[in-house]
């Protein structure tokens, strides 16, 4: 017979085991995220795509001239980049939360 | 996606008053004209203030079948010159109004779904020119 109940003896390691599995969904949204952000970033210099980074817990920053080429500027229309790579990313994270 | 664009600009351009709004703001063909330009698409004559819209790219949703639905998230903004962005802000109220529950006439497709997610204020400083940058932005679901 099988007790496969949530107790006080094993409820700490199944936590501790969604926690790790929820940082490990976490990582690979904001790797993907910046990677997508990466390939579809207007580029003259680079130095912009080269400035975002996926971070370990799920945030995706970028530098350099970003907040320009997102909202634009009066000399020069909007290049979004960030904010398209989030919202390709929304399903496929949403499936990963569902596997934890 | 071409249908919002085309259906942003006709609601802005068409925007007389004659949808009143109970927080009473101004329609916007008193508050930019004509000054309404998809982004990218902005004269260098044009004039302040004035409203920039899009782009609207999608992500689209699939079910076994066939795509259900196509997630649609772009940016609209007031764009005006010198230190003081009240006008601007006038403007996003406007649009806020019109956008809120308040599905686009599309030609292609049916938008289900209208509602904005975020706001951002954007000072841009060039040289000694100012310029203040208020906007928004929304999420339409297109079947």
């Amino acid at each position: 017979m099988f007790d496969v109940s949530l107790g006080p003896d094993n409820s700490a390691a199944i936590l501790r085991e969604m926690e790790r599995n929820l940082e490990r969904a976490e990582t690979e949204s904001a790797s993907r995220c910046a990677e997508t952000a990466r390939r579809t970033v207007r580029r003259r210099s680079g130095r912009t795509a080269a400035s975002i980074e996926a971070h370990p817990d799920g945030s995706v920053t970028a530098g350099e001239a970003s907040v320009f080429l997102e909202r634009g500027t009066v000399r020069m229309p909007a290049f979004p980049f960030l904010g398209p790579a989030f919202d390709r990313e929304v399903e496929p994270t949403v499936e990963r939360m569902r596997e934890i | 996606m071409k249908a919002i664009e085309d259906a942003l600009f006709a609601l802005f351009s068409g925007d007389d008053g004659t949808l009143v709004d109970p927080n009473g703001t101004t329609a916007l063909n008193s508050l930019v004209g004509e000054e309404i330009y998809r982004e990218g698409s902005v004269p260098a004559e044009a004039a302040f203030p004035r409203i920039q819209y899009g782009p609207c790219p999608g992500v689209d949703i699939f079910t076994f079948v066939s795509r259900s639905y196509e997630r649609v998230t772009f940016p609209v903004k007031a764009v005006d010159s010198g230190l003081s962005a009240e006008a601007a802000f006038a403007i996003r109220q406007r649009i806020d109004f019109l956008l809120t529950d308040r599905p686009l006439e599309l030609e292609a497709g049916t938008c289900i779904y209208l509602r904005r997610i975020g706001t951002f204020e954007q000072p841009e400083y060039d040289g000694d020119q100012h310029y203040q940058h208020v906007g928004a932005d929304y999420q339409a679901l297109v079947a």
